[in-house]
């Protein structure tokens, strides 16, 4: 009996032990859950407040990775003119500056520094992503929650920033590509309506873009293409940091132009002016240099009678103006040109009212038109749109009572040689005008009065036919698609007016490239109105 | 002498403008974007302040779990 109820007992305490133990999970369970249930709702809103973090830190990262509130420990990735050259920030040179590369100058901000700037502050996004990162690993706790919303945050915040710092972009990449067309154009339109040209007064090429050297005398860094382009669309920034234009016309205008081919120096304001040449060409002892001169001093005397003024504008140029007047107050024959490669063109400016033109005047020995090889520095020839033959007109049979013909024969040598050049050169002959000029009016008319020729073109032309010069007639009208015959007095005082006067066929050249020169007070062509030469003066001649 | 466009440092002075006109550019759209954000977050356009219901929502979590879970006396 006792033995039942132990047993009993025994039975009734392990149920109540089990139903307690039973109990006491079920409360614990539900303790632990509940308790679960507040740390998720904690953690969720521990989340929410790292991913508002994360997005105000996002906002201001930037700001403060790019050193705008001080520079700290910002060092920019420099988008410079080193890079530039070295290829790095633009690329390799596009073929057209292959020659001579990149010019030394800054780049624009946008997109070159810009895209650094942009990576800069992206990297230090990525630092912050690696720092919650870790610092979630280190926590994984009540922090995990916090780390990944402010990650999250800042994640929003940097693609709000990629896609605004897109956006700029693109606006401020196409403002500069309208600006820098509108700006090209306008300055095409400027050299176009200025007649601007450049020819080098050196190597005598031809370009229509010249460089530029920086204004910065201790800089001097030539600037190959100004134009606007990556390198600056108002302002070009040079290595040195002077701010140099954009445009061809106002660089021509401020800066020292420099021929691209040969490096040298230009002439002041080259480059912004139409450029009349006058490349003369001719036999020995044709009257080419007595031709200039008398051309030069003519021109001279038509600009200042019309209020303008002509400038030499080299030292070679000055001393041969000074030569010229010093000749002709002497009445002295000019020395022969020396036998030797022409140094440089002789370059005048020519201001007149508001207009201005670049005269450059060419002329070399006789010598160097007699063989094909000795014609190869005369580079100008190739590109001038008209060329001056001067021939001396006694060396025509139908004027020569001795019957020789070797003087015909040299002017026929250096006109052969000069258009087989011009072929060699693969120059545009058809295009270019030929310009003859017959010197010595004085001279023929003195010897054969009324037989001497009418200062027409047609009527010279005749002449030479009479005189026996038809074979030469026929050669460079067959040659050239334009010739034109001239007949002048290099050695008379003539009125500007006059048809025989040398400056008319510089005047006529110039009004080819839409400048007028006033013929002076007595304004219309005289034809044949050569002022009286002093007593006394005739024999110098 | 011509005068420099460069600044202290080096960099033209056109950069340091471009990079502060930038950064502020940047900080006024993301201050914008935050704006309508926090516009978002208080006020949803029924009269009921979003952050509210986030909170709402999180302590639901909560109020799931108890509703779920009964201790042994609340039977």
């Amino acid at each position: 009996m006792p033995y039942l109820v132990l047993a009993v007992i025994v039975i009734v305490v392990a149920c109540l032990v089990i139903w307690l133990a039973v109990m006491a999970i079920w409360s614990l369970g539900v303790l632990v859950l509940r308790l679960l249930g507040w740390i998720v709702s904690i953690l969720v809103l521990a989340g929410g407040v790292g991913f508002l973090a994360g997005l105000l830190w996002g906002a201001v990262l930037p700001i403060i990775a790019l050193g705008v509130l001080g520079r700290g420990s910002f060092h920019p990735d420099v988008a410079g003119p080193e890079q530039v050259q070295e290829g790095s920030v633009l690329g390799p040179p596009p073929q057209r500056h292959a020659a001579f590369g990149w010019d030394a100058a800054w780049p624009n901000y946008v997109p070159y520094q810009y895209r650094r700037d942009i990576s800069a502050v992206q990297s230090r996004y990525v630092e912050w992503y690696s720092l919650l990162g870790a610092g979630a690993w280190v926590s994984r706790g009540l922090l995990l929650p916090v780390s990944l919303g402010a990650g999250l945050g800042l994640g929003v915040s940097n693609a709000v920033w990629r896609v605004a710092m897109g956006l700029l972009a693109s606006i401020v990449r196409g403002g500069y590509a309208v600006a820098g067309w509108r700006e090209r154009r306008r300055d095409e339109h400027e050299r176009s309506r200025a007649g601007a040209d450049l020819r080098c007064i050196r190597c005598f090429r031809r370009t229509a873009l010249p460089s530029f050297r920086c204004s910065e005398p201790s800089c001097g860094v030539l600037h190959h293409d100004i134009r606007p382009g990556p390198l600056g669309v108002r302002t070009r920034i040079c290595a040195c940091g002077t701010g140099l234009p954009t445009s061809l016309t106002a660089a021509a205008r401020q800066l020292q132009a420099v021929c691209p081919f040969c490096e040298a120096d230009q002439p002041s304001g080259a480059g912004a002016r139409p450029v009349v040449v006058i490349p003369l060409f001719g036999a020995v002892g044709a009257g080419k240099t007595q031709f200039l001169l008398s051309a030069l001093l003519g021109v001279q005397g038509l600009v200042q009678s019309a209020g303008g003024s002509m400038t030499a504008m080299t030292g070679l140029s000055r001393e041969f103006l000074v030569d010229a007047h010093a000749l002709a107050a002497s009445r002295e024959h000019p020395t022969k040109t020396p036998d030797g490669t022409p140094r440089e063109a002789l370059s005048f400016r020519v201001e007149l009212r508001t207009a201005e033109v670049d005269l450059q005047l060419m002329d070399a020995a006789g010598e160097r038109f007699q063989r094909l090889e000795r014609t190869q520095q005369l580079a100008y020839f190739d590109t001038a749109p008209e060329l001056v033959y001067v021939l001396d007109p006694f060396v025509l049979p139908g004027l020569r009572s001795d019957g020789r013909t070797d003087g015909l024969h040299e002017a026929d040598q250096a006109y052969s040689t000069l258009v087989e050049r011009l072929r060699g050169a693969r120059a545009d002959i058809a295009r270019a005008r030929l310009i003859v000029v017959v010197t010595r009016a004085d001279l023929v008319a003195d010897e054969h009065g009324a037989d001497a020729p009418v200062p027409e073109s047609g009527a010279v032309r005749t002449w030479l036919i009479e005189q026996e010069g038809d074979a030469l007639v026929r050669r460079m009208e067959a040659d050239f698609a334009q010739v034109e015959y001239v007949f002048v007095d290099s050695f008379g005082r003539l009125s500007a007016g006059d048809s025989r006067n040398p400056a008319r066929v510089v005047v006529a050249a110039a009004e080819r490239v839409d400048f007028s020169i006033d013929p002076g007070a007595d304004g219309t062509s005289s034809r044949g109105d050569r002022e009286p030469v002093p007593a006394g003066e005739e024999g110098a001649r | 002498m011509n005068v420099s466009l460069l600044a202290d440092d080096g960099e033209p002075v056109r950069t340091r403008r471009f990079r502060q006109m930038v950064s502020l550019l940047q900080t006024a759209l993301l201050l914008l974007a935050l704006a309508l954000l926090a516009y978002w977050a208080l006020y949803d356009g029924n009269g009921e302040a979003v952050v509210r219901k986030f909170v709402d929502w999180s302590s639901s979590i909560h109020e799931w779990v108890v509703s779920r879970t009964r201790y042994p006396w609340e039977d």
